[in-house]
């Protein structure tokens, strides 16, 4: 298990998530744009700043979003699922299959849209939820089945 | 829902709570009513005698009025209302029943409304006394029989006698315990249990109250004595805490402050009178804290019950709370830098199915709220008998250099200047050691077989240096245990070690056949326990 490098044959997630999560911060933006224009237009011209500044944020976070989904990889070992994300701040999540008390699949509207869902691993502790989002639905469902056959036969007691 | 008639109850071995009960319960409403009547009579009488000035107010004498003005009519309906309180009080208690079978407490409640509440013995995660100030004095005990399905699946019989509550719970733990003997020995044979005390059976029964000077009346019935905390040395302890510094020199800054600037004619306190008023509701909100803390942890006792350790606490709400060994996930001792000239030291735990989440209940899983370093260890060692106090006492005070620590990286100085030296861990086969903080210090263990899943971060400015932070996520509690500035050479290599180990640890642990609730997380067995004490 490494931070970086794609020694063991890990998995990404689909590209498709870039595209939802751009759609996502399109439509969460399209309000205060819009407002920002109106008041360009009817009260002062100073406002397209707040316009230009709105655009610029966008642009950043689009570029986070296409580094981000890109930086998703998982893989299934012997006895863990391993995630890994992040660029800036990177993270390594290991969960063993005997430590998982469930194992959920959600897809929203959009991302089902997409053909896309989120799986989402619960321990004992539910601070440290490990998700993977962007799992093409056939995939994400082939693997909760095995998640749970493998929590099955390898659970641990608390 | 069959009539609790008596003899019917008595067949059934219903128990009634004693009716003294009555007094605590209804006391207070009571008491309110009376003291509102008796407000109100004195205004009517004083009404009454002189006449005039309610006619003079409202122009015309109302009839109702004046007829309940009249002290006689005032002074049936008081009579009235104390007797109905009584009366409802009365029956409430009447038909309150309660039972302990062979597979569950049971409690019934209700003359109009019939309720009936029961836990199985299989789900009980704690059985706790209380004892608040009042029903001391009547020497009186609440049993609360706590339940793994959250706070409205508890039983709460409130109030016995002392030596029946004691009865009372003895008979829940040894009913629970018979279940529980029985899942152990499923587990027993899945493979060897470790960090367990193994007690005879019937090791956790005795007479209660039998130990000399029991002036709480919560004695430890049975079990050793492991660390008694003086009240005075609590008190000192919880006096050295930063705000209570902070506050001292605020005071001096504002007296002096105030004395240089308030005119000779106020007098040579007038500075302190104006400073005062401002620094009272700091001072209120402090205290406060201080003061729970006091009267969370007065009177600390633990005794080691075989199995489980049990804690009495309380400066005037006695309590009694039961930690089993077996649902111990990690331990901590933490030494804040102010308690370091005295040597003293905290340790907690953090217990399967006791979330953080509620401020009031986290303190349960103080083991130790002050203490020397060796009464810590002698602690943590009853907890885990498999931890060694060597080593513990190294991840205590060990300042870097050890063999077989490995600390942060060098390259983490800038980050970490005080403690990149002390912190970093150690592992035996057992579980892991995790230190840090220079000088306010902390030492935390968890075992191989505990460590829920694993995390490496890195942030930017660690990915600059080429360093990494592990993390060995644990049951939600007051411990969380992180690695920080490690290698990031050293840290995969940890997590890679780490993960086979945990794995073994899990397989030699844990049968599936032991648990054989899976996906609700507290699975039956884990929850049959003699006496735990619940989220």
């Amino acid at each position: 298990m490494t931070l970086r490098g794609g020694d063991l044959g890990w998995r990404s997630v689909s590209p498709a998530l870039v595209k939802v999560r751009l759609i996502t911060l399109a439509v969460t933006l399209v309000v205060p744009l819009v407002a920002t224009v109106v008041l360009a237009v009817l009260v002062t011209p100073w406002v397209w700043l707040g316009t230009l500044a709105l655009m610029v944020a966008a642009a950043i976070i689009a570029w986070v979003i296409v580094r981000q989904v890109s930086a998703i990889s998982w893989i299934e070992l012997e006895e863990e699922l391993v995630i890994r994300k992040g660029r800036l701040i990177r993270s390594l999540v290991s969960v063993p299959y005997g430590r998982l008390q469930f194992v959920d699949v959600q897809s929203g509207p959009l991302m089902r849209a997409f053909g896309l869902s989120t799986l989402q691993l619960h321990t004992a502790n539910p601070a440290t939820s490990a998700t993977i989002s962007g799992l093409e639905v056939p995939i994400a469902e082939d693997l909760r089945a095995r998640l749970s056959a493998r929590g099955e036969t390898q659970r641990a007691g608390l | 829902m069959t009539e609790p008639g008596s003899d019917e109850v008595a067949e059934q071995g219903w128990e009634q709570l004693s009716p003294l009960s009555l007094i605590l319960r209804g006391g207070v409403v009571l008491l309110a009513v009376v003291s509102w009547m008796g407000a109100q009579l004195v205004s009517r009488v004083g009404n009454f005698v002189s006449p005039g000035r309610w006619r003079d107010s409202s122009g015309q004498p109302d009839e109702v009025e004046g007829i309940l003005s009249h002290p006689w009519v005032s002074l049936g309906i008081l009579a009235l209302v104390i007797v109905a309180a009584i009366g409802a009080a009365w029956m409430s208690w009447r038909f309150t029943r309660f039972r302990v079978a062979e597979h569950q407490v049971e409690l019934r409640q209700g003359w109009i409304f019939r309720q009936q509440r029961q836990v199985p013995l299989d789900r009980v995660q704690a059985v706790e006394i209380s004892r608040p100030l009042v029903a001391q004095i009547l020497g009186l005990a609440k049993v609360v029989v706590q339940s793994a399905g959250g706070k409205d699946s508890n039983v709460t019989l409130a109030y016995l006698p002392l030596p029946r509550a004691h009865d009372v719970r003895d008979r829940i733990q040894r009913a629970a315990s018979r279940l529980e003997g029985y899942a152990a020995g499923l587990a027993d044979e899945g493979g060897a249990p470790t960090g367990v005390v193994q007690s005879a059976p019937g090791g956790t029964e005795g007479p209660y109250g039998s130990l000399p000077g029991d002036l709480l009346g919560l004695a430890p019935d049975t079990g050793r004595l492991v660390v008694q905390v003086p009240n005075l040395r609590l008190v000192l302890a919880s006096l050295c805490h930063p705000g209570v510094v902070f506050l001292v020199l605020a005071g001096l800054a504002w007296g002096i402050a105030a004395l240089t600037v308030i005119p000779d004619e106020w007098g040579p306190f007038g500075g302190i009178v104006v400073a005062l008023p401002g620094l009272v509701p700091m001072l209120f909100g402090l205290l406060s804290t201080r003061v729970r803390e006091v009267l969370k942890h007065g009177n600390f006792r633990l005794t080691d019950q075989g199995r489980s350790v049990r804690i009495l606490h309380g400066l005037t709400d006695h309590r009694t709370t039961t930690v089993p060994l077996r649902r111990v996930q990690a331990l901590e001792i933490v030494q804040p830098m102010m308690w370091r000239p005295m040597g003293w030291w905290r340790a907690r735990v953090n217990v399967a199915g006791i979330h953080g989440d509620d401020s009031e209940l986290t303190n349960e899983t103080v083991l130790l709220p002050v203490g020397t370093l060796d009464e810590a260890l002698t602690v943590l060692t009853l907890v885990d008998p498999a931890l060694s106090p060597d080593h513990l006492r190294t991840a205590a005070l060990g300042d870097g250099g050890e063999a077989n620590w490995v600390t942060a990286s060098p390259r983490a100085r800038l980050f970490d200047p005080l403690s990149w030296r002390r912190s970093g861990y150690t592992v035996s086969g057992h579980g892991v050691l995790v230190r840090r903080g220079r000088y306010s210090r902390r030492a935390a263990a968890v075992p191989h077989a505990r460590v829920q899943s694993m995390k490496l971060m890195q942030g930017p400015w660690d990915a600059r240096r080429d360093l990494a932070a592990v993390s060995l996520v644990s049951t939600p509690g007051p411990i969380g245990i992180v690695i920080p500035h490690l290698s990031l050479h050293d840290a995969e290599a940890f997590l890679d070690e780490e993960s086979q180990r945990t794995s073994a640890a899990r397989r030699s642990e844990g049968t599936p056949c032991a648990n054989p609730a899976p996906g609700d997380g507290l699975s039956s067995v884990d929850i049959a326990l003699t006496d735990g004490h619940r989220p």
